[in-house]
């Protein structure tokens, strides 16, 4: 009975941690992301005026640098975990708009969910080119190199 | 009345060696439907001492699910799932029981780790977890999967044999190996983050394998010599959170001393396993 109400102390108190902890660091993560976006607002602004500024000292350089996808839907496969994952990226209007797991049946629900985040993320960066999931590496780097092998395709 | 042992059929023997074959065969469903647990479980916890190291919120995930649900289910019913539902330490009961099979055809026996030594390295569990959460705070996370035996054993299960980078986890997975033929529960007992994350949990009384050691005869210690991490039931000790709930103890007492569920139940028989198998199961299938 001893060794359980030790244990069961123990156990209160690296929960009590973990809770004051998360009570510190959402905050701290939010003030985080609002700087970030504010920096991301500011380098946007900057993008924009040296681009009206060359346009006008230069009014040739019309053409904006797009994305250069082809409009369509495309399908990629990478090496995974335990076998080939298969992805359709689609694109609109020169811009990913969605990735979808066609098959991945090689994978660990656990770790394949993990590594689904990226699916999110590649539409957000607008590219393939991100680090893998930390603990479910494989089913990441099986991800975006479907995507990347779809998106080559795209560009052709 | 000696001759009682020498008959053909001894009841206690046939319905010991039943209950072994019923733990494999649920070892073997656990092992084909989710053999990662284990493995994502100690992520979950992984995950959270990263998260500290770098001072970020704590994210949920699968893995953090899989780490609450083993944690509630042990708090519960104790470590049954290491006994009965753990991927690594199914194989390791296999290699111990082929071990045994083969010194007994070959009668070439390995040597046997003393008492004393297995209490001492016992121990070392705790320092595997410390040194790999730890590890992780300071941010050398992906260095310990890149190193953990853990990943190679799971790149082997599901038929991922890209192994060429990961040449130190391989040796210490053969080390292991050899160990878990010598040692039953070699690794469990002496090296498991996991089961070291368990054995310190506050589990509740109602299932734990009690012994009335006083009507024991003197001198019979049948229960810890054919438990597989030697422990002594009636000692109230940090040791007690080693049990695995195997049940052999309770299989083997000749005097049906040894009891669980506060009287009710012998601790060996097949329905309350099975059925703490079916609710793991539905739970890490449907979570």
């Amino acid at each position: 009975m001893k060794q359980f109400i030790l244990r069961a102390v123990n156990l209160a108190l690296i929960l009590a941690i973990g809770v004051c902890y998360q009570q510190r660091a959402l905050p701290r993560a939010a003030e985080v992301e609002e700087y970030n976006q504010q920096v991301a607002q500011a380098e946007a602004l900057a993008e924009e005026y040296a681009a009206m500024e060359a346009a006008a000292l230069s009014q040739a350089a019309e053409d904006e640098a797009e994305s250069g996808y082809q409009d369509g839907t495309y399908t990629g496969t990478g090496t995974g975990f335990g076998g080939e994952i298969t992805l359709n990226v689609t694109v609109e209007g020169g811009e990913i708009t969605g990735v979808e797991i066609v098959s991945a049946s090689g994978e660990d629900p656990a770790y394949l969910s993990q590594a689904e985040t990226l699916l999110d993320s590649i539409v957000s960066a607008q590219s393939a080119d991100l680090d893998t999931v930390s603990g479910a590496t494989f089913s990441s780097a099986g991800i975006l190199e479907a995507a990347q092998n779809a998106l080559e395709e795209a560009s052709q | 009345m000696t001759q009682q042992n020498k008959k053909p059929k001894n009841p206690a023997l046939a319905r010991r060696q039943r209950q072994g074959w019923v733990r494999i065969g649920v070892q073997l469903v656990f092992l084909l439907t989710a053999p990662s647990v284990y493995a994502s479980a100690f992520s979950g916890l992984k995950a959270i001492f990263t998260a500290f190291g770098e001072g970020e919120p704590l994210a949920w995930s699968a893995f953090t699910t899989h780490l609450v649900l083993l944690v509630v289910f042990t708090i519960l019913f104790g470590r049954y799932f290491c006994g009965w539902a753990c991927a690594f330490g199914a194989v390791g009961d296999w290699i111990y029981r082929f071990s045994q099979w083969a010194q007994k055809k070959t009668k070439i026996k390995l040597p046997k780790l003393p008492e004393k030594a297995v209490y001492v390295l016992q121990w070392m569990k705790y320092v595997t977890l410390a040194a790999v959460l730890a590890l992780c705070f300071l941010g050398f996370g992906s260095a310990v999967s890149q190193n953990s035996p853990w990943t190679v054993f799971s790149m082997v299960i599901s038929g991922n044999f890209r192994l060429a980078a990961y040449g130190v986890a391989i040796v210490f997975l053969l080390t292991i190996l050899v160990g878990m033929a010598v040692q039953e529960r070699y690794f469990c007992q002496f090296f498991c983050p996991m089961g070291a994350v368990f054995s310190l949990l506050p589990v509740l009384p109602f299932f734990n394998l009690k012994r009335d050691a006083a009507s024991c005869p003197a001198r019979c210690g049948a229960c810890q010599k054919n438990c597989p991490v030697s422990l002594q039931l009636d000692r109230n000790s940090l040791r007690q959170g080693e049990c695995i709930r195997c049940g052999r103890c309770s299989g083997i007492c000749p005097r049906n001393n040894i009891s669980t569920a506060f009287g009710l139940l012998k601790g060996d028989e097949l329905w309350p396993d099975l059925l703490r198998g079916g609710v793991l199961l539905a739970l890490m299938l449907l979570l």
